[in-house]
């Protein structure tokens, strides 16, 4: 497997540096985060080999079903696209990639959250209770959790030096969940949700020394 | 419209889309399922038939016209 690290400011610049170095484009590649810093970010990106085995062999029938479905959907929508699940995934992920994919997304991923979730109750039948699956286009999801992530390690910066608790904008699941992620291991911020999808928000505050 | 009301449901054979041509450049989808389908078709607190309804939207603005998608099935 083929990989390059990139530097960049910000996540884009990182990845389009390893990926001019690769010779790539986006469609094929896996993108690790090695470091980021509000400076500089670096990355690893890997050139994911199509395996022989890919849709010859129903290595997992369920994916490939769920696959198979969401391409149906995708073509009566009239958007030229290929989906793929992304190797290893768990919960099953879907990737669509192709061109002009941005009505697809959406603000602030509306439309992307619509068909994941329309793409949910589709294969809903043929997948476990409880069971649901992951639908990313051109992959927003990773480069969206980027961006709350610095919007988060922004915010608790502005507590600490406040001492005021900070209200985010209101936001997907996948978005708060990494905003929690991103402050879990600060010990002078605290972040907790507040209201009802889809007017759901985080709110970071300053850890209270009875929780220290 | 079709192809979505079909694999959702558990009773596809009971599936009826229609369309109507309305003027002005709109469209109506209408929208029958058997009754046991028809929770699953619109949501928790209408969730999925408005992701549906935003789908639509996406897929006809390159035809320029306005969709609109409801359900034929009488309320209860």
């Amino acid at each position: 497997m083929r990989s390059a690290e990139g530097r960049g400011r910000t996540l884009d610049e990182a990845v389009d540096a390893a990926l001019i170095e690769l010779g790539e484009t986006r469609r094929d590649v896996d993108v690790r985060v090695i470091r980021e810093a509000p400076d500089e970010t670096v990355v690893e990106v890997t050139v994911m080999e199509a395996s022989p085995a890919a849709g010859a062999s129903p290595v997992n029938g369920k994916a490939e079903t769920v696959r198979t479905l969401l391409e149906g959907l995708l073509k009566h929508m009239g958007v030229r696209a290929s989906v793929q699940v992304r190797a290893g995934s768990d919960p099953i992920t879907l990737d669509v990639t192709g061109r002009d994919l941005g009505a697809l997304i959406g603000w602030r991923g509306e439309t992307l959250r619509a068909l994941q979730s329309v793409t949910n109750v589709m294969v809903g039948k043929h997948l476990d209770e409880g069971e649901r699956v992951i639908v990313d286009v051109e992959r927003y999801r990773q480069r969206r959790e980027h961006t709350v992530r610095e919007i988060a390690l922004r915010a608790a910066r502005q507590v600490k030096m406040t001492g005021d608790a900070i209200t985010l904008d209101a936001m997907q699941a996948f978005e708060r969940r990494a905003i929690h992620l991103a402050l879990e291991g600060d010990p002078d911020v605290t972040s907790s949700s507040i209201g009802e999808d889809p007017d759901r928000r985080v709110v970071v505050g300053p850890r209270k020394p009875a929780d220290a | 419209m079709e192809y979505v009301a079909k694999s959702l449901a558990e009773k596809p054979e009971e599936v009826h889309v229609e369309s109507f041509e309305r003027g002005g450049g709109t469209v109506a989808i209408k929208v029958k399922l058997a009754d046991t389908d028809v929770g699953r078709f619109i949501g928790k607190a209408g969730r999925n038939i408005e992701a549906i309804r935003t789908l639509v939207r996406v897929a006809s603005m390159r035809d320029r016209k306005r969709v609109f998608v409801d359900l034929a099935n009488p309320p209860r």
